[in-house]
């Protein structure tokens, strides 16, 4: 039995089951979500609806069950360096030090593994999805984690995108901005910035006074202005310096 | 966290092999601080310290599962 589709009140456990089914641990299989699953209202007693994921079991490696001698040494070093852990934590996942990209390998790929990297680092589980459009690379990332690498105001995503630029931009050369998008974080942001520029524009025309809005990022100014372009007795402009830069909406004649 | 730190750091240097990385942990906080070749300084600072200031924001993130605050220091 290499797979098994289990449903569970929760992720965790529903996968605890089919680990169990499988007499696996969580690291030798790939799970996949089929359904979120709902809590559903009452505590559960209107509307919820199980979590079912197919978790299947990996690759078995070469050296089938028995552990390899690697492995036994490992052991032995934790048994007797126990000082160890205390020391740095972060001894306990084995994490790459180097980074081993191949210059070869297509941008896509190079773009996929560091960020894979970086997100073993963050500790968070997602998936990553590298699309190269005409202008831009566009990259793509989901799962349950997605809240941390968004951040508060979406800081972390953009410190991540823009370390990303520039990384890559050094290794590779090339010209391509990388947009890093996670869920639809991106689209529903842009929503609400249009939505607000909107409600203040009416509020400009109304009093005939002009307002600022809060300091925002290049990208979301143009998103003002692009949203205020065709509004009917309003221009704007962006106004002061550096991180103080705002967007002013003035009323026009 | 360390090892993230030094990850992103490498990244961007164009001497990878001369970032040191001490590590100073208190009760709730800890401080790095980086050390890099001199002709790499400018590129980890970036212009108006972007890049420096982007790696913080990213360990930050790192450091919100650990509940500690992180401070990141670049020697020169």
């Amino acid at each position: 039995m290499n797979e098994v589709i289990q449903e569970g009140k929760t992720k965790e456990d529903a996968l605890a089951a089919a680990l169990d089914k499988l007499e696996a641990k969580e690291d030798e299989v790939e799970v996949e979500v089929i359904d979120e699953g709902r809590e559903g209202f009452l505590g559960g007693l209107l509307g919820s609806r199980n979590c079912k994921l197919r978790v299947t079991l990996k690759e078995p490696p070469e050296s089938d069950k028995e552990p390899s001698p690697a492995q036994i040494e490992d052991d032995k070093t934790e048994e007797t360096g126990n000082y160890r852990k205390e020391t740095s934590q972060d001894d306990e996942l084995p994490l790459p030090t180097s980074h081993h990209f191949n210059m070869d390998d297509p941008p896509e790929d190079q773009i996929e593994g560091f960020l894979r990297q970086l997100f073993l680092h963050l500790k968070v589980k997602c998936d990553i999805e590298v699309n190269e459009g005409e202008r831009d690379i566009y990259v793509d990332i989901s799962g349950k984690d997605s809240g941390v690498v968004i951040g508060k105001f979406g800081q972390t995503l953009d410190s991540i995108q823009y370390i990303t630029n520039v990384i890559m931009g050094k290794k590779l050369g090339n010209k391509k901005k990388i947009i890093i998008n996670v869920g639809d974080y991106r689209s529903r942001r842009e929503k609400s910035i249009k939505q607000l520029s909107r409600n203040v524009a009416r509020k400009v025309v109304k009093s005939k006074k002009s307002e600022s809005l809060a300091p925002m990022t290049p990208q979301d100014r143009r998103i003002v202005h692009l949203a205020l372009s065709n509004f009917k007795n309003i221009r704007t402009s962006s106004e002061g310096n550096g991180n103080n830069r705002k967007v002013v909406i003035y009323f026009k004649e | 966290m360390k090892e993230l730190l030094m990850l992103l750091t490498k990244s961007i240097v164009d001497t990878p092999d001369e970032v040191q990385i001490s590590e100073i942990e208190g009760e709730k906080a800890i401080v790095y601080e980086i050390r890099v070749a001199d002709d790499d300084i400018g590129k980890v600072i970036g212009k108006h310290g972007r890049i420096i200031n982007a790696i913080r924001t990213i360990v930050r993130a790192a450091a919100v599962k650990e509940g500690k605050k992180v401070s990141i220091e670049l020697l020169g």
